[in-house]
């Protein structure tokens, strides 16, 4: 497909990713305020579709959790069908396909959160993990029908990247994913701070020693590697205001220990915080996109770009 | 590109421990220690004594907090000056301690009382805050708000459940079949409520009132542990011997440093999840 023809898909993925961010975002309102269990039924909400009477208090950041939720379904309903009929990578249609699924298991998941209240810390992990893990899925689909992937796709430039560097990229993607199910499991009061904080090391490690490996490889092969130094410099950014942010909410959550409900500054910051945390995951799944494909590259015809080029 | 297995796998197995570990077991008579002797019916014999006694507080009691009932108007306007009621003390007493015989009540079974307590939802706040039930008797929730409310206590050895209350509507009976001290209860709509429920085999229990005073009567002729639990500052124990008829007076003492830190907080155990506690503390024994 023409790279001008796709483009059309990749605002819409767009679109979709930026709906399920907002959904993140929503989510992590409904847990910070405590209000999970504001609406007792589903798929209705106090057994109607639109109870504009009986949203007060709490239910406000219920139902719109729910509004929302049934907005990215919609959208990645349509996104799906657009990649499987606009697409002619197998791959990429298949993708569209698992995010699909993944929304609809989200949906019920989030439906058994309210509905199964006696599992309700399981639930609420599993729910807070899928959704992190539908947003890499919409993320994936977006970069991979950008123009900009097109391009590299077709570029026969090449450059030789370390061996280890996808495996540290996965490494640090599953460790990010443990990360925010340890992230989820404080919020939802299941466990202590003392494995997220550990989490949060040995992801750090991890995230370094990407961003150092990318460095190196740019300066030793005299290379300028925007491909991959743009998104490197996103997950140093985000990483950075992660830690910041983490240790705010933790402290502003200790703080307000004892207030009779949730108040600020600790909502903000905790969603922030959870907000954050998704966009590390996207920049991360860039550049891990990237790394692959590059590495994958490599065995076809090795060429090192000269000093300078942009890549 | 193979990412995302891994971290499902992980997911998928916490969350089938977490579902282990949060299985409630069946519902049915309270557990029974093992060896012990069966309970005899207790009929009262007029020898029965009284327990009284007050709960103290010493130091600089924390200050209590207006609660902000702006995201329902309907709970701003009815209670517009409310405040917080985790901790209420009146002269250096302490309010809303419930009291109850934690130990020597084993040889004996209690019928359970026809009677019904009722917690209200009243100015979007509990009524009363802290309370006691037996095990298996019923439980009145009310509504004098005309707003919606659900309560949803969250026990750890009883059922959970979650129940939406429109205004008007009829009263909600529920009980708890199993012990347990104490259930949080709470409206996830109007997060500042909050209330208590002790449920215990046998009806020997009390909350301090405003003076921090407190009686349990009727109680049998014996040795006995009472235990004072508050929600922030935690449980205490004293051992008293009640003779035939007689009124023994005990007193509970709390100070303003004792606030222990909710579990969520806690840095460790951080590998235990609050649902598995129960069953790593048997594995442990």
């Amino acid at each position: 497909m023409p790279v001008r023809e796709s483009e059309g898909l990749y605002r819409f993925a767009l679109v979709t990713v930026g709906a399920t961010f907002v959904l993140l975002v929503l989510g992590a309102l409904v847990t910070s305020n405590e209000a999970g269990d504001s609406v007792p039924d589903w798929p209705t909400a106090f057994g109607r579709w639109m109870p504009l009477d009986q949203i007060v208090g709490n239910v406000i950041y219920e139902y719109t959790h729910r509004i929302a939720a049934a907005t990215v379904g919609i959208l990645m309903l349509v996104l799906a069908m657009g990649v499987w009929w606009k697409e002619k990578r197998a791959w990429v249609r298949r993708l569209g396909g698992v995010a699909l699924l993944a929304v609809l298991v989200q949906a019920g998941l989030g439906g058994a959160r309210v509905l199964f209240v006696e599992h309700r810390f399981a639930l609420a992990l599993i729910h807070a993990f899928m959704g992190q893990f539908f947003f890499s899925l919409v993320v994936s689909l977006a970069l991979v029908t950008s123009p900009g992937w097109r391009r590299l796709e077709q570029s026969r430039s090449e450059i030789h990247l370390p061996a280890y560097l996808p495996r540290l990229c996965s490494a640090a993607v599953v460790g990010l994913f443990v990360q925010l199910l340890l992230g989820a499991g404080f919020r939802h009061r299941g466990m202590g701070i003392l494995p997220h904080i550990l989490g949060a090391v040995g992801v750090s490690v991890l995230l370094l020693g990407i961003i150092w490996s990318v460095r190196k490889v740019a300066r030793e092969r005299e290379v300028e590697l925007r491909v991959l130094s743009r998104p490197a410099l996103w997950v140093a950014g985000l990483l950075g205001a992660q830690l910041g942010l983490g240790i705010a909410a933790y402290f502003a959550r200790r703080a307000a220990r004892f207030d009779p409900q949730p108040l600020e500054p600790m909502i903000s910051l905790t969603v922030a915080h959870v907000a954050g945390g998704a966009l590390l995951l996207a920049a991360l799944l860039v550049l891990t996109w990237r790394v692959f494909w590059l590495s994958g590259m490599r065995r076809a015809t090795p060429v090192l770009q000269p000093a300078g080029q942009k890549i | 590109m193979r990412i995302g297995k891994s971290p499902l796998v992980l997911v998928l197995t916490l969350a089938a421990l977490s579902l282990q570990c949060g299985k409630k077991e069946e519902v049915g008579e309270a557990p029974k220690e093992e060896g012990a002797a069966p309970a005899v019916a207790y009929q009262p014999t007029g020898d029965e004594g009284t327990i009284t006694g007050v709960v103290n507080f010493t130091g600089q009691p924390p200050q209590r907090r207006r609660i902000q009932m702006d995201a329902d108007p309907v709970c701003a306007q009815k209670n517009p000056s409310a405040l917080s009621e985790d901790v209420i003390v009146n002269n250096g007493k302490l309010q809303n301690v419930f009291v109850y015989v934690k130990s020597g009540l084993e040889k004996y079974s209690f019928s359970v009382p026809s009677e019904e307590p009722v917690l209200d939802q009243n100015g979007c706040m509990y009524r009363p805050r802290v309370l006691g039930v037996m095990a298996g008797q019923n439980l009145k929730i009310i509504t004098s708000d005309p707003t919606n409310h659900n309560i949803h206590p969250t026990p750890k050895n009883n059922p959970e459940w979650n129940v939406n209350q429109p205004p008007g509507s009829e009263p909600i009976i529920r009980s708890f079949p199993r012990p347990e001290v104490m259930i949080p209860v709470k409206c996830n709509q109007h997060p500042w409520m909050r209330a208590y429920v002790g449920v215990l085999r046998h009806p020997f229990h009390a909350v301090s009132r405003e003076d921090g005073s407190f009686e349990i009567k009727g109680l049998p002729p014996g040795e006995y542990e009472i235990e004072a639990w508050h929600e922030r500052y935690g449980a205490q124990v004293a051992k008293v011997t009640v003779g035939a008829k007689e009124t023994k007076q005990i007193e509970f003492t709390y100070a303003a440093g004792q606030a222990y830190r909710p579990g969520s907080l806690r840095l460790m155990p951080a590998l235990v999840l609050p649902c598995c506690e129960k069953t790593m503390a048997r594995a442990a024994k």
